[in-house]
């Protein structure tokens, strides 16, 4: 199993975004952190964007790494490639999963939980209806989401790939 | 944005190469073979190139991580594909090539190698870095220094998955992490284990200024 990139098929890495149009794949590969695959059936578009801590503090240099700021950016970033004023988005939400109970120092506030909270809080103030969730656990994910259906595959090694 | 000078970098690399020898000679005990652990070089990497740094993002990759809390906190992760980490299980049981798959003998196999040569890498760390440990007495009165692991935990997943949570403190604070990564010889033969080191971002701080400060 290797990262095999196809022509159609973008991955987004730790704290980033995707968005595409039309046709393809984007791909995430989730722990702790949160991917939040927001949907526009109507003009085909997706964006991708991997969560990584609640909340930007204010900070402006990595608008995709928190919940907070990536989800505008997402937004922000889909209007621009469709050249459109209003977007009606749903989203897909999949990670959050605390991986190593036994060693991390927040064991008692796990960032998975943290993370989901704030990614959950988000997406309220921005009114887009949460439509399938694959979150907790103890196990990592590869998310994949497919356009132009919306569809997203959920893949936790060792386990069958599921649909949500 | 963190970055570290060319010089702070190779201070940092000294420091850390003193783990290497005290490890090697764990594992070289433990195996009762020739072992060698080399401290390649501290990487300071973006974090889609930390994430990839053992390999493709969607490589299953097999972890026993450790926290590590004393002087300073951090994680440290014995990581290995499957084939690599089933070759050390068959070395230390003295069996040719028979482990398939992880069963309770092999996962306990890795964990307590993981441990042994977490142990000593993070004791001669502790050595050599004193001023990031707290003294501690032994029975005849000689002082050491030590940093104290977590028990570790076997996973086996995407090697992404397990980066993300190991570098995930660090990333709260900076758009890059560092990481101090070790490879190891049998027989000098190379195997495809890696010892990582990943401090968190308070003692990341800590360590660089430390770096800094001028020397007697």
């Amino acid at each position: 199993m290797t990262n095999l990139v196809m022509k159609d098929e973008d991955l987004v890495s730790m704290g980033g975004i995707g968005v595409r149009r039309d046709e393809g794949i984007l791909r995430t590969l989730l722990g702790s952190c949160i991917g939040v695959a927001l949907y526009e059936r109507r003009l085909r578009l997706v964006g991708l964007a991997h969560v990584v801590m609640p909340n930007s503090m204010g900070r402006t240099d990595a608008l995709g790494k928190y919940a907070d700021t990536a989800i505008p950016e997402t937004i922000r970033q889909l209007l621009k490639i469709a050249n459109v004023q209003r977007l009606e988005l749903s989203a897909k939400i999949a990670g959050g999963a605390n991986m190593f109970a036994n060693v991390s120092p927040v064991a008692k506030n796990p960032m998975g939980d943290q993370n989901t909270e704030a990614v959950e809080s988000a997406l309220k103030k921005w009114n887009i209806p949460i439509t399938a969730r694959h979150l907790g656990g103890s196990a990592g994910r590869r998310m994949i989401v497919h356009l132009p259906t919306g569809m997203v595959q959920i893949h936790v090694v060792g386990q069958t790939m599921v649909e949500i | 944005m963190m970055t570290l000078s060319q010089p702070q970098m190779e201070q940092l690399s000294e420091l850390f190469r003193f783990g290497a020898s005290d490890a090697s000679q764990a594992l070289s005990l433990w195996l009762g073979r020739h072992a060698n652990v080399c401290i390649d070089q501290l990487k300071q990497l973006n974090l889609e190139q930390a994430t990839e740094s053992l390999g493709p993002a969607d490589a299953t990759l097999c972890a026993c991580v450790m926290g590590v809390t004393g002087g300073i906190s951090g994680q440290m992760l014995f990581c290995f594909d499957d084939e690599s980490g089933l070759l050390l299980c068959d070395l230390l049981l003295g069996r040719e090539r028979v482990a398939t798959e992880w069963g309770e003998l092999e996962t306990s196999s890795a964990m307590e190698t993981a441990n042994i040569v977490g142990c000593a890498y993070l004791n001669s760390l502790a050595n050599a870095m004193p001023s990031f440990s707290s003294p501690v007495p032994d029975c005849e009165g000689k002082v050491s220094h030590v940093w104290v692991p977590t028990p570790p935990q076997f996973v086996r997943d995407f090697a992404a998955s397990i980066l993300e949570f190991a570098v995930m403190n660090q990333a709260a604070e900076f758009d890059t992490v560092l990481v101090a990564q070790a490879r190891f010889q049998i027989d000098d033969q190379p195997v495809a284990w890696s010892l990582l080191l990943i401090p968190d971002a308070s003692s990341l701080t800590s360590i660089i200024s430390s770096t800094t400060a001028p020397r007697p």
